[in-house]
């Protein structure tokens, strides 16, 4: 049991010895380790699941108790978007920091104002929370006021870097603004088109661009497409012309190319989220440049 | 139009919350029932139509310091209902150094299967290791604290102190109200310790992997065998109180070591399309019986696999072996002196699992077990059955 112990400790000290200078993030998504690495970067950042994964449906494995375990602050979506894994974390984490209420914990349903809340929901809705759709991040203002909140929450953890974490804040607004500016042209070419989605995911790019989802892939929240379901966007698709059937990258395409396939409308795997080391600015050039492709026909 | 949408975010940002009838109470109902064919020998779920393990659980952040919980079991149990607190503990959540205390009727964490709940469970029946030592799932009232290590990869260690009441193997024999001592002399305040220690990790994006080693010692499950005093009449080991009650364990161990690993793979992380879970577990009981020594031990093991193949199907196959002693009676040796006489009995099992899942609040599951009990000879059981396991309410996350 001593020598448990003994290695135990030299397990710990060593890997504290390594971490003690730099700040610990727990980001829940991509987008809001991007965020925390404009803000501030060089914090170690971890990312809790990759632009591949389904946010919803994340397994509470041991190496994310790990790093929750780890975490100076934590940055997720909220809404109960992270509902079935970070309860999870939370309880077995063992971590003060990043409990609710905290100031260390941010949630970014407490920070902006979503879209589509609801008084109240039923099952028969599907898989849809009252407190409206997370997937804020492709909403330029929502990201902004996220960066905002977090140079101020971490400038009240590291006051000594204040100046750093503030100054950083203001470069991304003005970063994204300024790809706003510079593009604008291109974006209010989207506005008033339509699209087929899957998932309420791109909720906020419509709202950004003036576009609409007209159809919807799942039958309800939550669910896998059904065969009936999909026939019956056949006529959607021809009633509304829709530029594109979007989906995301860790959402199965199959249903997607179905729909394609009889109507003659392109299917397309849209970037949802940051890679690796993009930025959010670069997340939307990403964007708008497959949706100018799918436009031109180059797709 | 984009300072519109700033502008319009922001004042809504630091606008006055408005407060719905809205609060961080979980309150959740699984209901589980099927209908099987026969009952296996150590199963929870009897022959015929029933009702299984219906959970009734509220759950919250109490304060600042505590998150609460509370879980009651309606089962049928051979057409009875039993109602059950599973689980009624307070766990901290403002320790710091990564220290977390709880207190209350909760899970052990020993094992790998034991803390997780019966309505997640792949298979219709715990393995038959986990049913003869640990009663299904073995909670209980006591104390755990543990401390999740500032490491490179996950590792958690706990100690607990328990009860007991639930894994005594002299129950139905002796009484043993508020912690007085028994006739054995032993404080039964508190009789089991556990230890335990898990690692786990990462490889990549689409692997996963958890390893824990664990150790019990129960005072209480140490069965006392008298000899029967001249003239009176012998003991009659009373087959079906011991073997048919709900929870609690058939086979009795003062020490036990647990050892477990879990793999988990599925592609880019993504678990809903297609994943793979495999799980091991050995477990080795000792010391069963006081006053006269069984000749082995009471040991078992299990290996599973579990696929899903699509957002709404998976299936499962799962081996378990049992070896163990029961004592059977006293005989007397040409030198006059009494000798315990055990059964060894051995149980092979293989259950399959087939089921579908409509959306994360149900399933419905075809299931089929295979059971060779050996004792005097061997006995072989098949059973098939079908369920439904659906989630009510607030739905509270899984454990890996």
């Amino acid at each position: 049991m001593r020598t448990l112990s003994n290695l135990l400790t030299i397990i710990a000290f060593g890997s504290f010895a390594q971490t003690v200078s730099a700040l610990t993030v727990f980001a829940c998504e991509p987008e809001y380790g991007a965020i925390a690495k404009a803000i501030a970067p060089d914090a170690q950042i971890f990312t809790a699941t990759t632009h591949q994964q389904d946010p919803h449906h994340v397994q509470a494995r041991p190496s994310l108790i790990n790093r929750y375990r780890r975490a100076d602050i934590g940055i997720c979506a909220g809404a109960e978007l992270e509902i079935g894994w970070l309860p999870m974390l939370q309880l077995r984490g063992n971590n003060p920091k990043l409990r609710d209420g905290q100031r260390t914990m941010i949630y970014a349903s407490d920070v902006v104002e979503l879209l589509d809340k609801r008084e109240s929901v039923t099952r028969a809705d599907g898989d849809v929370h009252a407190a409206g759709n997370p997937h804020i991040h492709l909403s330029p203002s929502r990201v902004i006021l996220m960066a905002q909140h977090i140079g101020q929450v971490l400038s009240e953890i590291e006051p000594e870097n204040r100046t750093t974490y503030l100054d950083n804040a203001a470069k991304f607004e003005t970063e994204l603004n300024a790809w706003i500016d510079a593009n604008q042209s291109r974006i209010d070419r989207f506005n008033g088109t339509k699209f087929i989605g899957y998932h309420t995911s791109f909720r906020y790019l419509y709202e950004f661009i003036g576009a609409e989802q007209v159809g919807d892939l799942e039958p309800v929240p939550g669910s896998a497409p059904t065969p009936g379901h999909l026939a019956s966007l056949i006529e959607t698709v021809e009633t509304h012309q829709p530029l594109a059937i979007v989906y995301t990258p860790y959402q199965d395409g199959r249903g997607a190319s179905w729909l394609s396939d009889r109507t003659n409308i392109p299917s397309v795997e849209l970037s949802y989220t940051v890679h690796e080391n993009q930025s959010i600015t670069e997340l939307y050039e990403s964007i708008l440049s497959t949706l100018e492709h799918l436009a031109n026909g180059t797709h | 139009m984009k300072k519109q949408f700033t502008r319009a975010a922001m004042v809504a940002a630091f606008a006055p919350v408005t407060v719905f009838a809205q609060t961080d109470l979980n309150i959740s109902a699984v209901l589980d029932g099927y209908y099987q064919n026969e009952h296996i020998e150590g199963g929870l779920r009897s022959e015929g139509f029933n009702i299984g393990h219906n959970e009734l659980v509220l759950s919250a952040p109490v304060d600042d310091n505590f998150y609460g919980k509370l879980t009651t079991i309606i089962a049928s149990h051979e057409g009875d209902i039993e109602l059950e607190v599973e689980e009624a503990f307070i766990q901290t959540t403002a320790l710091p150094y990564g220290i977390g205390v709880r207190g209350g009727r909760f899970l052990s964490d020993i094992g790998y299967l034991n803390n997780q709940h019966l309505h997640s469970d792949t298979f219709a029946e715990r393995p038959v290791v986990y049913r003869n030592l640990l009663g299904s799932h073995y909670y209980d009232d006591g104390i755990r604290v543990n401390w999740v290590a500032p490491t490179p990869f996950y590792v958690n260690v706990f100690t607990e102190a328990m009860s007991g009441s639930n894994l005594e193997a002299d129950m139905g024999h002796e009484e043993h109200d508020d912690g007085h001592d028994d006739e054995h002399g032993h404080d039964t305040n508190i009789s089991v310790y556990t230890v335990g220690l898990e690692l786990g990790g990462d490889i990549g994006t689409d692997h996963s992997w958890q390893f824990g080693v664990s150790a019990l010692n129960n005072e209480l499950g140490v069965q006392h065998l008298e000899p029967p005093v001249p003239g009176a009449i012998p003991p009659v080991h009373d087959h079906d109180t011991e073997h048919d009650h709900a929870h609690g364990a058939a086979f009795g161990a003062e020490r036990m070591y647990i050892v477990d690993a879990t793999y988990k793979w599925a592609p880019n992380g993504n678990y809903k399309y297609q994943s793979l879970t495999l799980a091991a577990e050995y477990i080795n009981g000792s010391d069963a019986y006081e006053e006269f020594t069984a000749p082995g031990d009471n040991t078992g093991w299990y290996v599973s696999a579990a696929y899903r193949f699509s957002g709404t199907w998976s299936v499962g196959a799962m081996y378990s072996e049992f070896d163990g002693y029961e004592f059977h009676e006293f005989d007397m040796d040409p030198s006059g002196q009494f000798e315990a006489e055990y059964d060894n009995v051995t149980v092979k099992e293989t259950q399959l699992a087939l089921t579908w899942h409509p959306s994360h609040f149900s399933n419905i599951r075809l299931y089929a077990t295979r059971q060779q009990l050996t004792m005097d000879e061997q006995e072989t059981t098949n059973v098939v059955g079908i369920s439904f396991n659906t989630a009510l309410g607030d739905h509270g996350a899984h454990a890996f």
